[in-house]
């Protein structure tokens, strides 16, 4: 492939990273796709270093000045559709499916997977149900975890909406769970058990995303980002339980008359 | 029976929610569930048959771990797709919330008893994970390794 645009293949590379580093995909698969992007041009030196929090690369051949670019990722969540688009992409490019314009025009119009309104909003709810049953949960349960879920699921876009940091969210939905659980079991009385309840009410805000991917990044050798990714899973579930503690503590005795 | 059958339709509605909740791609957002569902429902079985709960998310993560990878070769598609919708059954939700619950209750004793068995439950998570990656790493073919940056690097070196 010779008179390459080097610069738009490095421009393809980076928006790969950096779309891939924003969903939420684990480093050493974000250094995969690049590399393999940067190799089809054939150069000696092909040099990639991605952290959870940017990504560098460079590349520099014989006839070709050396190339380099940085880009720090600010925004992180977890879109596996986006990931999964881009793989595909970076796959058609490397088998030659795609030219270099095409491959960065479609990883340009990588969009988010689109659910309808309803089923995004109440997905959490479905997972605190169909945890409550996992765990034993009784008929009245499953009821006061439905309220409790939609509740859940209230709060968690609302924050979303309103650009509160993520952990601070955290906090904010375990102790909306722990509060609305409390009132349930005010309203329901003895057949309802607190614990179940609040236990399938807190799984989807467990840190399952982040465990698994600091195991995988561990485990690849890239100790950095599974340091930080493994500090982002015990941070997640420390302030889930503050939130839960927080909830108990200061509200138990007002709704339920020191129950708890 | 009947217990067994409503609990893994419970996991699986859990799970296809969480990969709602995570954006998965829509065609993948059942097999997600299945991997989930067949996760918890080892879970059960192993907690049903008097094995430890830490065990029990051993066995539980190892088999999410192969139906994941399983999964991942046979419709092209990163394995964490599946992944994170397995393991989900054995996150310690239950331990976070016992030793929050232990601590308000003054109880220091159950608390550290919750915390030891949360850490184990991570570790065996962790230890299944790992386990699997490196089995199916030994079975890798085609042209696009997992493990295919090193692979090049390694080629380079030689030239």
């Amino acid at each position: 492939m010779r008179g390459m645009d080097y610069k738009l293949l490095m421009d393809t590379a980076m928006l790969a990273g950096k779309l891939m580093l924003q969903s939420g995909a684990e480093t050493y698969r974000v250094e995969d796709t690049m590399h393999h992007i940067l190799k089809t041009s054939n150069l000696e030196k092909t040099e990639i270093l991605v952290i959870m929090t940017g990504i560098s690369a460079s590349i520099s051949g014989e006839d070709v000045a050396p190339i380099s670019m940085a880009q720090r990722v600010d925004t992180r969540s977890t879109n596996l559709s986006v990931i999964e688009q881009i793989n595909h992409i970076s796959r058609r490019y490397c088998a030659g499916e795609l030219s270099l314009d095409e491959a960065y025009c479609l990883l340009n119009d990588v969009k988010s997977v689109t659910y309808p309104r309803w089923v995004s909003i109440l997905a959490p709810t479905g997972v605190a149900i169909g945890f409550t049953v996992f765990f034993d949960g009784t008929y009245y349960d499953v009821l006061a975890t439905i309220i409790v879920g939609i509740f859940l699921s209230g709060i968690m876009l609302a924050g979303k909406g309103a650009g509160i940091p993520d952990l601070i969210l955290d906090i904010l939905n375990a102790v909306s769970v722990g509060i609305a659980a409390l009132v349930m079991k005010r309203i329901m009385g003895d057949v309802m058990n607190l614990d179940t309840v609040i236990i399938g009410s807190i799984m989807p805000l467990v840190p399952g995303v982040a465990i698994t991917n600091a195991v995988r990044d561990t485990f690849q050798g890239d100790y950095i980002s599974g340091c930080a990714r493994l500090l982002e899973a015990f941070l997640k579930a420390a302030f889930v339980a503050l939130g839960i503690g927080i909830a108990l503590s200061v509200f138990g005795e007002f709704i339920t008359g020191g129950i708890v | 029976m009947t217990e067994v059958f409503i609990k893994t339709i419970g996991v699986f509605v859990a799970v296809y929610s969480y990969a709602i909740m995570i954006n998965s791609p829509t065609k993948y957002l059942i097999w997600a569930g299945v991997s989930g569902a067949v996760s918890g429902f080892v879970y059960f079985i192993c907690t049903a048959g008097q094995i430890d709960v830490v065990i029990a998310t051993f066995w539980s993560a190892l088999t999410a771990g192969l139906i994941s990878h399983i999964f991942a070769r046979i419709l092209k598609t990163p394995v964490t797709m599946f992944l994170i919708g397995g393991i989900l059954p054995t996150v310690p939700g239950n331990g976070i919330y016992q030793i929050m619950h232990h601590i308000l209750e003054n109880d220091r004793a159950m608390a550290s008893y919750y915390l030891a068995q949360t850490l184990e439950i991570a570790g065996a998570i962790a230890l299944a994970i790992f386990l699997m990656d490196t089995f199916f790493r030994i079975f890798r073919r085609g042209d696009w390794k997992q493990d295919s940056l090193r692979y090049i690097r390694k080629g380079e070196r030689k030239k």
